[in-house]
């Protein structure tokens, strides 16, 4: 199966801001960014559409899905 | 202004002094008959006092105009998603201890007040305790 990943960390490193910096643009804490970022947590689609507004990104630039394994093909 | 951070630090204590409250809220009312009386109720008189008090606190929590957004940072969608699955976890907590004291009840004989006691108090606690760890009570301060 296929697992959603993010760039989250990259971008947020692009735009020089800190996990509490974009949790405040944001609207939310910095536990839920270190959480998104750590994949611990999927955001819903509108928290997903505002961190991509903040970095100035689309949602697909920082979320993806990371294709299966072969052997998981297989 | 407080910022989200340490109201969101406050209320993982908050929560977790409403828990032990409640357990020894609960712990005295099932301890009648084994202590003094007027022991029991200074007992269960803190332990409701601590209860009450830290659940009114935690919902008064950034209450002011000033900290309104650090309101809403504080109830974001992880939090929701913590009372969630805290939530559920003091309901299959009470399931395991229901079919614990059913099991019991073939064996012993056990008055149906204690074991609501026992059900509830393991719900509620079990919901309050996994909230706070949830919300970070064991993770170093930032």
């Amino acid at each position: 199966m296929s697992r959603l990943r993010n760039r989250l960390r990259e971008y947020r490193a692009r735009t020089r801001l800190t996990q509490a910096e974009l949790g405040e643009a944001a609207e939310v804490s910095r536990r839920t960014i270190n959480n998104v970022e750590n994949g611990i947590f999927v955001p819903s689609t509108e928290l997903a559409l505002r961190l991509a507004q903040v970095l100035g990104a689309t949602v697909e630039e920082l979320f993806f899905l990371e294709p299966p394994d072969r052997a998981e093909i297989d | 202004m407080e910022t989200a951070e340490a109201l969101a630090r406050r209320r993982r204590w908050l929560v977790l002094a409403a828990a032990m409250g409640f357990l020894i809220w609960q712990g005295s009312l099932a301890l009648r008959g084994v202590l003094e009386a007027k022991m029991l109720l200074a007992i269960g008189l803190i332990g409701a006092g601590t209860f009450f008090a830290s659940l009114v606190q935690s919902v008064r929590l950034g209450r002011s105009a000033q900290g309104r957004k650090a309101r809403r940072v504080l109830n974001d969608e992880l939090a929701q998603r913590n009372r969630l699955v805290a939530l559920a976890t003091g309901f299959w907590a009470m399931l395991v201890v229901s079919a614990i004291i059913f099991a019991a009840a073939e064996l012993f004989r056990l008055n149906a007040g204690a074991a609501a006691h026992v059900i509830l108090t393991t719900g509620v606690v079990t919901a309050l305790v996994r909230f706070a760890l949830l919300e970070g009570l064991l993770e170093p301060d930032v």
